[in-house]
């Protein structure tokens, strides 16, 4: 009994908690689907007219299709190149802390707290002959994440017991199997959580892009919206459809990677 | 009758050599351009559609690709800085300009603009906007913008005749309106003050009224033989701003208040009035559907009588280093044709017109423009705005905004408003190394 | 155990090498502007050392740099509070099994999507004191004392902000105690259940101490954001009303803007090396903890 008063209790809590946060995104959504000046007033009232066509035009005038792979191509490459590589990183620096590792672990720390600068990020990458490419702007976006995902990754390789390595070494695993095989599936609800926070970060920035690429043809797709903004000319309506089409992939992403963020250890190998 | 039909006759051949003529032009342009890219850098709102069916038209005619890229507009400047600076700007960029923003914001135009001197086109520039366009006797821009009326004060028509309110001519009658508006429960005056740069514009609009109250004065400024502290005009004109703030006039809260539902506050008849360009008419009409009419009037803080002329707008750039200049010119010549101007106003659905020295182009002025515009002695247009006939002013609007609103919450004194723009334009004129300041 | 075996540093290399050129090397050129005059004029006169000239000037400047920064550590403090708690509850809320809590952390999520110009337009929107969604529903539930100016009363408009800022963040901040609390071991609540332990004891004994890491990562984010906080101020209010909601980001942005570009590296180096030592010093103190258990 008092466990379903608890969670009913706990049903009322969640469900304010949503409608806190989703009555914005329901305006944006009803807006999106009126006409320009209506859309202007923001209100929750049904459209007069529903124009599916906002979304259509949306689609064409803000060149989506292009900037939807070009952002897709950007957030799944670079997001898990980055986590794959800091869980390596992040692996060694836990479990072997030599001086030097140490050091090094306050190193990469340190660049969470440093500003980015465009202009000489520009001419390092056209010294590297990577600039107007997508290499280097996936690149770029993986070595942003790094200081992030090192740290975050760290902080949970503690919580995988020692011993597991030790087992697996003296079944004649070598380094390489014994990280892909045994610790990476242990640290699958960390690296997904990593995963879906910087791929939200990588599909949101728009600006390292802009500054790193002059074709528009590498342009994301965060960028479009900005086309329907200005002084004299906002067209409500459009911005509204853009943002609901761009916030899909994210929320696509989230809804899968949550799954497997629950479980892991508690499910996993390590039941006493 | 046989003189009409030689004369038809040989209009025609005319006509057939004309075109045969340019035909062979093109053919000789396609080769040589063929597959070439003409990338083009520019701030969201300055281009848009208006630009594509001449941009449709540059690629078919030369067998190029235009590469058009908009950028947002409060990370356009910071964008094009960088790419200035690291060499990797695009072919054409744009700034907005004004007589001095080619030295202020390109700085080294000898180094990233292509110099156009000499090119036909500077002639279709009216004469006013050429500053704008030139540094040091160079030409490195061009500038077509519309001329319409900025920034003057847009009133519902209808709402005024239904009531008896008639349109105030100084600051006496304009307080008395905004008084019995208030009365009827409308806004009289919609101040969009959360756009944060809109509330400033009642106060440098009329630059007029404070070069008749001081003769020489934008001169004096630039030379900086003369202050924006303690100049009584302009104290004058703040002051009667906070008065208006804090009756009421502007709004229960104009300050928290931005301008996305302006043109539905009008329909509504939510307000009255405000300060808008005059195209925003036919905005409003397009988009709310209602069935008001509107006028202008010019705006009358400070007893002002002068028509709010402005040398500024955005203007388009070659760059230098591009890789094919040719390409550059041929876009700059083909933009400069009548029926591109046509096609660009054609395709801007808020202006009504585009400002040519090319009477082929057909303009859209509204009748209530029309109105305005025959309304006011030529003599009252030749002052411009404040923030453009005057040297680093524009660079800190949005500062003089917020010390504005300081103002009205009655947290800093009017005139220690104005002190703080003479201390930002010394420290921009610092930088600058103006000699008027060293 | 030979750890040179298990654990081989070149799985370091990689990652490294790309943060140094990639992340390091130009942030640290960057900041190398910090000590010159480079401003909008330095493609006629060039770029000079100044040494510590900027510094100074920011120190000793009649301009209130001093009431930026006390902003910029209020937002700090405030708004981390506000974000951890609530969401350190709600994730505890949504990991003990509730039906459809997959359904609840996706949409908790959501806010932290949009980009911030959106929640600035939105929010300017809602929280407008004559027409906006947040004053008409006070007004249609006769809550009439609620009805605020939001975003121009001085003494509300920074809780209007960090109201924001908390609307958008928490779910990220739940994202990541999530993920600490799915690695506590079910067997460790089954044994303080068996003890009799209530849900403070729980949190107090066993939630708490095992998430110190998540903790740890969720208070230097927290602080490194609110050191660095722009755009939620940017968007909603742009330093206003007045100078009321300056943050030391604002002031750089307008050197920046102002073609300072020298004086604002160094507003923002000062920022850095604010934000540096609070990190480290938090990653040290927790970091001891953990190795204590």
């Amino acid at each position: 009994m008092k466990k379903t008063i608890q969670a009913v209790l706990k049903h009322v809590v969640c469900i304010i908690l949503c409608l806190l946060v989703l009555a914005p995104f329901y305006m944006v959504l009803l807006n999106s689907f009126k006409p320009k000046a209506e859309a202007a007033r923001m209100n929750l009232h049904l459209p007069t007219q529903w124009l599916f066509s906002n979304y259509t035009e949306v689609i064409e005038q803000g060149k989506l299709m292009q900037g939807f792979v070009n952002s897709l191509t950007y957030a799944l490459v670079a997001t898990t190149l980055g986590v794959v590589l800091c869980a390596m990183a992040a692996f060694v620096l836990c479990r072997k802390r030599t001086k030097l590792n140490v050091l090094l672990y306050y190193f990469v720390l340190c660049g969470l707290f440093f500003p980015v600068n465009y202009v000489t990020l520009v001419r390092v990458l056209s010294a590297a002959r990577l600039n107007d490419t997508r290499t280097g702007i996936i690149l770029v976006f993986t070595s942003a994440m790094i200081p992030f995902c090192v740290f975050t990754i760290r902080n949970f390789v503690t919580s995988v017991p020692v011993e597991l390595d030790e087992a697996a070494v003296i079944d004649g695993a070598g380094p390489v199997s014994l990280f892909f095989k045994i610790i990476l599936p242990l640290l699958k609800p960390t690296l997904v959580t990593c995963f879906i926070l910087q791929f939200m970060g990588v599909w949101s920035d728009f600006l390292t892009p802009l500054y790193l690429s002059s074709k528009s043809k590498l342009f994301p797709m965060t960028m479009a919206v900005y086309q329907f903004f200005g002084k004299n000319k906002n067209n409500w309506s459009f911005i509204f459809a853009d943002i609901v089409l761009t916030c899909i992939p994210v929320i696509i992403v989230y809804m899968i990677g949550q799954k497997y963020i629950v479980g892991g250890m508690t499910s996993g190998a390590v039941k006493e | 009758m046989k003189k009409k039909a030689l004369s038809a006759v040989l209009t025609a051949a005319m006509a057939v050599s004309m075109t045969a003529g340019m035909a062979m032009n093109v053919s000789a342009a396609t080769d040589e351009f063929a597959g070439e890219e003409l990338s083009i850098l520019v701030s969201a709102g300055w281009m848009d559609d208006r630009y594509k069916a001449t941009i449709d038209r540059f690629e078919d005619t030369y067998g190029v690709t235009v590469d058009l890229q908009t950028i947002p507009a409060d990370q356009y400047s910071d964008i094009l800085l960088s790419k200035l600076a690291t060499d990797s700007c695009t072919d054409v960029f744009w700034i907005q300009s004004n007589p001095f923003a080619i030295e202020s914001q390109i700085v080294d135009p000898e180094k990233y603009c292509i110099d156009f001197t000499g090119a036909e086109w500077e002639a279709k520039i009216p004469e006013v906007r050429r500053a704008a366009c030139k540094c040091n006797d160079k030409l490195y821009g061009m500038q077509f913008w519309h001329n319409s009326p900025e920034y003057v004060m847009l009133y519902n028509k209808s709402l005024f005749e239904e009531n008896g309110w008639e349109v105030p001519a100084n600051y006496e009658e304009l307080k008395a309106l905004c008084a019995q508006i208030l009365d009827a429960g409308i806004t009289p005056w919609f101040m969009p003050g959360a756009d944060g740069w809109q509330h400033q514009l009642p106060f440098f609009q009329i630059g007029g009224i404070y070069e008749e109250a001081q003769p020489g004065l934008y001169e004096a400024l630039n030379n900086n033989t003369a202050t924006f502290a303690d100049n009584e005009k302009m104290l004058e004109v703040l002051n009667q701003f906070k008065e208006f703030s804090d009756a009421g006039y502007f709004g229960e809260d104009w300050i928290g208040t931005d301008s996305t539902n302006m043109a539905n506050e009008f329909a509504d008849r939510n307000c009255a009035m405000a300060l808008a360009n005059s195209s925003y008419i036919k905005q409003i009409k397009e988009d709310t559907g209602t069935e008001d009419e509107f006028g202008l009037f010019i705006e009358p803080l400070g007893d002002n009588t002068w028509f709010p002329s402005s040398p500024a707008g955005p203007t388009m750039f070659g760059y230098n280093g591009s890789e094919h200049p040719e390409l550059v010119k041929e876009w700059f010549n083909f933009v400069a044709q009548t029926e591109s101007l046509q096609e660009i106003l054609d395709n801007s659905p808020s202006y009504t017109n585009i400002h040519a020295n090319d009477d082929a182009v057909e303009q859209h002025w509204l009748p209530e423009e029309e109105e305005f515009m025959n309304s006011i002695p030529e003599e009252k247009m030749a002052v411009s705005v404040l923030q453009n006939g005057t040297k680093y002013t524009n660079d800190y609007w949005m500062n003089f905004g917020q010390d504005l609103v300081s103002f009205c919450l009655g947290e800093m004194e009017a005139n220690d408003v104005l002190a703080n723009m003479d201390t930002n334009r010394a420290e921009a004129a610092k930088v600058a190394g103006d000699p008027a300041w060293n | 155990m030979n750890k040179k075996r298990i654990y081989p540093q070149w799985f370091l290399i990689v990652p490294l090498a790309l943060y140094i050129i990639f992340f390091l090397l130009p942030s640290i050129m960057g900041v190398g502007y910090s000590v010159t005059d480079w401003n909008s004029r330095s493609v006629l006169t060039g770029v000079h050392f100044v040494g510590l000239d900027n510094y100074k000037e920011i120190f000793l400047s009649d301009k209130n740099y001093l009431s930026g920064i006390g902003h910029t550590l209020m937002f700090t403090i405030v708004s981390n509070i506000v974000k951890l708690i609530p969401a350190l509850l709600i994730a505890i809320m949504l990991q003990e099994g509730l039906r459809g809590q997959g359904f609840y952390r996706t949409v908790l999520y959501l806010p932290s999507i949009l980009p911030f110009v959106i929640i600035g337009l939105i929010f300017k929107s809602i929280l407008n004191y004559n027409n906006g969604l947040l004053n008409m529903f006070f007004e249609a539930v006769h809550l009439d004392f609620f009805k605020l100016k939001w975003l121009s009363d001085l003494n509300v408009v920074w809780k209007s902000i960090i109201g924001v800022d908390a609307w958008r963040g928490i779910g990220y901040v739940m994202t990541i105690f999530l993920a600490g609390l799915n690695t506590i071991p079910k067997s460790y609540y089954e044994a303080a259940q068996i003890d009799g332990a209530n849900f403070w004891q729980r949190l107090r004994y066993v939630t708490l101490p095992m998430l110190t890491g998540s903790i740890m990562i969720n208070l230097v984010f927290g602080i490194t954001y609110g050191l660095k906080v722009f755009d939620i101020v940017y968007v909603l209010t742009n330093g206003g009303p007045g100078h009321a909601t300056e943050v030391l980001t604002t002031y750089a942005f307008q050197l920046y803007s102002r073609g300072q570009y020298g004086m604002s590296t160094a507003l923002n180096t000062i920022l850095l090396i604010i934000t540096a030592v609070v990190g480290v010093f938090i990653v040290k103190t927790l970091g001891k903890q953990e190795v204590q258990q």
